[in-house]
């Protein structure tokens, strides 16, 4: 069976676990803590990594997102090269911005929370152009965007449960995507059981956000 | 015709440059001025990042890994008959590579000796982790034919070139078995048609003046100029 390993806490992880789960396929997870030396398997030293039924050891979640969306069907991938195109930089576009909403939260002045922000509203910005009113990014199929995407937007959904701070308040295209996203399914198995707890311990405890 | 949009330092459309002259597809590329994006250029990117890639069919493309994956699917791959665990290992090292230009940029744009040795470790580190996956038996990184991991690291190694050839810094000192891979995709005499013409000017004036590494000393901050310039 496929073995993701990784710390609780990643975003990339959940980027790999959403793709696992949309396409049903069966993995176990071994988490690790941050400074494990499982990650000095990886050649770039970070988690997360999967490794394949015939031991291959996979990492970087972007090309094993991809090798996952290779294997089997059910997600929508495009239908001609541009098209595939297309749904790799969107998605590209959420997962590089995983670090941006990372530093937005743990950020500690004011000066250094806005200048964070800016950064990854950008983004924000940029997706609420795209978006239709339509529950995924694609129209009615979900694809790897929005496997992308879910992270950072399930991250914002946390935010404002425990804090009332909405980052998506000025997007309404975006903020109905974020609900059809959360309720997909399998939401809650992309992450640990204690998950919203680590969350909150990591991000929400000390820094700017809290003291705002 | 393919039409990139790009400006002309830009480490991510020379990735791209490099996969359509490693597979001779003609294109056209226009370049633009980073601090005065032209309004053109930002109605139709949608991140307004560069580079941009119009296809023949009037298409934007966007992202360099996915520009790079379209290539691949539209004109065919450079080699064939690869798994999907191969494929995943080579996208991963590629992007090992990718993900670091702007490691590189960061490195050479340092101004003083403290910054410029610690952003230098994290470079140097990454060179060493592609030593030991090197084997040291084959021209290019997986055999004797140019893969994917060649190009997207070929950028790294180019530039890493220059900066030898100017001032004899070399950053892959004592890695026997990535000089001879950076050797070897020199030889291709791909790199030269890969960038504009006036590029060696262009990155001497930008990475080795006023900077720790051109000037082998600390050298005065200019205001408002980090490595947020380097791409973007």
């Amino acid at each position: 069976m496929i073995k993701v390993i990784s710390f609780k806490i990643c975003p990339f992880f959940q980027y790999v676990t959403a793709m696992l789960e949309a396409k049903k396929i069966s993995y176990q997870v071994e988490y690790a803590d941050f400074d494990n030396c499982l990650f000095e398997l990886s050649p770039n030293g970070k988690a997360p990594l999967l490794i394949t039924e015939s031991g291959t050891v996979l990492f970087d979640a972007d090309a094993i997102v991809s090798y996952l969306e290779s294997i089997g069907g059910n997600l929508q991938q495009g239908g001609n090269p541009e098209e595939k195109a297309l749904i790799d930089a969107w998605a590209n576009y959420g997962s590089k911005n995983y670090v941006p909403q990372c530093t937005t939260l743990r950020s500690n002045t004011e000066q250094q929370y806005q200048s964070n922000l800016a950064i990854f509203e950008k983004s924000l910005i940029n997706i609420e152009k795209q978006l239709t009113n339509d529950p995924y990014f694609l129209r009615g199929s979900l694809s790897k965007v929005d496997i992308a995407w879910l992270p950072l937007l399930h991250r914002a959904w946390l935010v404002e449960q425990h804090t009332g701070l909405d980052f998506l308040v000025n997007y309404p295209k975006t903020k109905a995507w974020q609900k059809s996203l959360l309720s997909l399914p399998w939401l809650e198995n992309t992450v640990s059981n204690d998950f919203e707890h680590i969350f909150t311990d990591f991000y929400l405890s000390s820094g700017y956000l809290v003291k705002k | 015709m393919i039409k990139l949009v790009s400006f002309k330092i830009c480490p991510f459309v020379q990735r791209v440059t490099t996969a359509l002259e490693a597979k001779k597809i003609p294109y056209e590329i226009e370049y633009i001025d980073l601090k005065n994006k032209p309004q053109w250029f930002l109605d139709i990117s949608p991140n307004g990042q560069v580079p941009i890639m119009q296809t023949e069919s009037g298409t934007t493309l966007f992202e360099s890994d996915a520009i790079i994956e379209y290539i691949e699917d539209e004109y065919g791959p450079l080699e064939a008959n690869v798994t999907n665990e191969q494929r995943a290992l080579d996208r991963a090292w590629s992007y090992l590579g990718s993900k670091n230009y702007l490691t590189q940029c960061g490195t050479m744009s340092s101004k003083d000796e403290q910054t410029f040795k610690q952003r230098s470790e994290k470079l140097i580190n990454l060179f060493k982790k592609v030593e030991k996956q090197l084997t040291g038996k084959t021209k290019f990184f997986k055999s004797d034919q140019l893969s994917n991991v060649d190009i997207a690291w070929a950028t790294l190694l180019h530039r890493a070139a220059i900066v030898k050839q100017h001032n004899g810094f070399d950053f892959l000192c004592g890695l026997p078995k990535v000089q001879a891979w950076q050797q070897a995709i020199l030889d291709t005499k791909i790199m030269d048609k890969t960038v504009s013409e006036d590029f060696r000017e262009l990155f001497t004036k930008f990475y080795l003046t006023n900077t720790y590494l051109g000037e082998g000393k600390d050298v005065q901050q200019s205001v408002g100029c980090g490595t947020s310039s380097c791409c973007g």
